[in-house]
């Protein structure tokens, strides 16, 4: 804590300590992940932290993972993380983030609908059914002339909508 | 007859100030007459009036003995180390107050209804004991005359033995009182007099000892 002992200075930081008695916890604060325990979202960790100097506990036990707009991550012990504490409140401690990044991240317990999702499905759908009919009319008498032509796009058409993969209407898990 | 009127442990104060404030401990300083040195718990008397506290510091010069004094124990300047603390089944406040209480050899008095969950996890700091109330539990705690520290503030009496006004400064809010009631006199009373317009309330309170033998009470009022 204090390096300087000095009693003037002592009073100041009485002072400033009156003015902000939760000053050290406004900080962001490195810790090493130890142990993780509980499930999916719940984990809990234990961390250490990586500079003992900084007048906080060497040890936390048992700290919640700071969910982000639904997102779940699977933290991992070696990982590094930051240690905040929700509006400065030494009961609140939480990991925020984690280092390296953690090596999946669930984006919520049910399916998230993918943007566009089903617009881009209608296309795929319309132009497949196109080209369904364009085969059909190139059979026909009437078109004789077109006949090869339009054969060869409707393939065309065909085979590349065949290579195209299913269209995702939600995901569950990024890795 | 003045030793016993106004003595640290027996000893005759010669003169000093003693401040007890609304919130916190309270605190002074004294010299006595002779040298003696005093032991780490002391009681301080003024008439009816008995104050339990620690010498913080003191030193001798020229015959004689000078001594800081603070309310209770002496152990809430002390630094605590760092700790944390799970209860996810709820965290109590008199938990983590009664533990910091304990390791600066403190008397904690908590009474009923203050006691709460106040979370399921508390990180404590490495900050000195009276640090740690003001974070976990705000600054509404004293140390009494007996020296307990109460998480509750002082209790609101009105003064009803005799006294005499003797100095009113409106500008600083202080009024100076004569009184052979010391004890009464506490911050948090209520009193008026057929000097004083209206009722005032006592925050501050502040005892000052003269070489002449006097001893003045001064109000710094609030509200």
């Amino acid at each position: 804590m204090a390096d300087v002992d000095d009693r003037i200075l002592e009073s100041i930081r009485e002072i400033v300590r009156e003015v902000f008695p939760r000053l050290t916890f406004m900080g962001k604060f490195q810790y090493t992940i130890q142990s993780v325990s509980g499930t999916s979202p719940d984990y809990l960790v234990d961390v250490a932290a990586v500079d003992t100097t900084i007048g906080l506990p060497a040890n936390l036990s048992r700290v919640p993972l700071l969910s982000v707009c639904g997102a779940t991550v699977h933290p991992t012990s070696g990982s590094q993380c930051v240690v905040e504490f929700l509006n400065y409140d030494p009961t609140r401690p939480r990991v925020t983030s984690l280092d390296p990044s953690p090596t999946s991240i669930a984006l919520g317990a049910s399916p998230v609908p993918l943007a566009k999702a089903t617009p881009v499905s209608s296309l795929i759908s319309a132009l497949s059914t196109f080209s369904t009919a364009l085969t059909a009319a190139a059979g026909a008498p009437t078109y004789a002339v077109f006949s090869p032509a339009a054969v060869a796009a409707s393939t065309a058409l065909g085979v590349s909508l065949a290579a195209l993969p299913s269209v995702p209407t939600t995901v569950t898990t990024a890795t | 007859m003045a030793d016993q009127f106004l003595n640290l442990n027996g000893a005759r104060i010669v003169a000093g100030t003693i401040m007890i404030p609304l919130y916190g401990l309270w605190a002074g300083d004294v010299s006595l007459a002779g040298d003696q040195a005093m032991p780490d718990r002391v009681t301080l008397t003024l008439g009816n009036l008995t104050m339990k506290g620690a010498v913080y510091r003191q030193a001798t010069f020229a015959g004689t003995r000078y001594v800081r004094l603070v309310g209770g124990m002496g152990g809430w300047h002390k630094t605590l180390p760092r700790k944390t603390y799970v209860q996810l089944g709820g965290l109590q406040l008199s938990t983590v107050l009664r533990d910091a209480a304990a390791e600066v050899a403190e008397q904690l008095n908590i009474p009923s209804g203050v006691d709460r969950v106040i979370g399921q996890r508390w990180v404590r700091e490495e900050l000195p004991g009276a640090r740690i109330l003001r974070q976990v539990y705000g600054m509404n705690w004293h140390v009494d005359v007996a020296g307990v520290t109460q998480l509750a503030p002082w209790p609101a009496k009105t003064i009803t033995s005799p006294f005499q006004v003797t100095k009113q400064d409106g500008g600083r809010g202080i009024i100076e009182v004569a009184t052979e009631d010391y004890a009464s006199w506490m911050p948090g009373v209520s009193f008026t007099s057929t000097t004083l317009t209206g009722t005032y309330k006592a925050g501050s309170v502040s005892l000052k000892f003269e070489a002449s033998g006097t001893a003045r009470l001064e109000v710094m009022t609030y509200g």
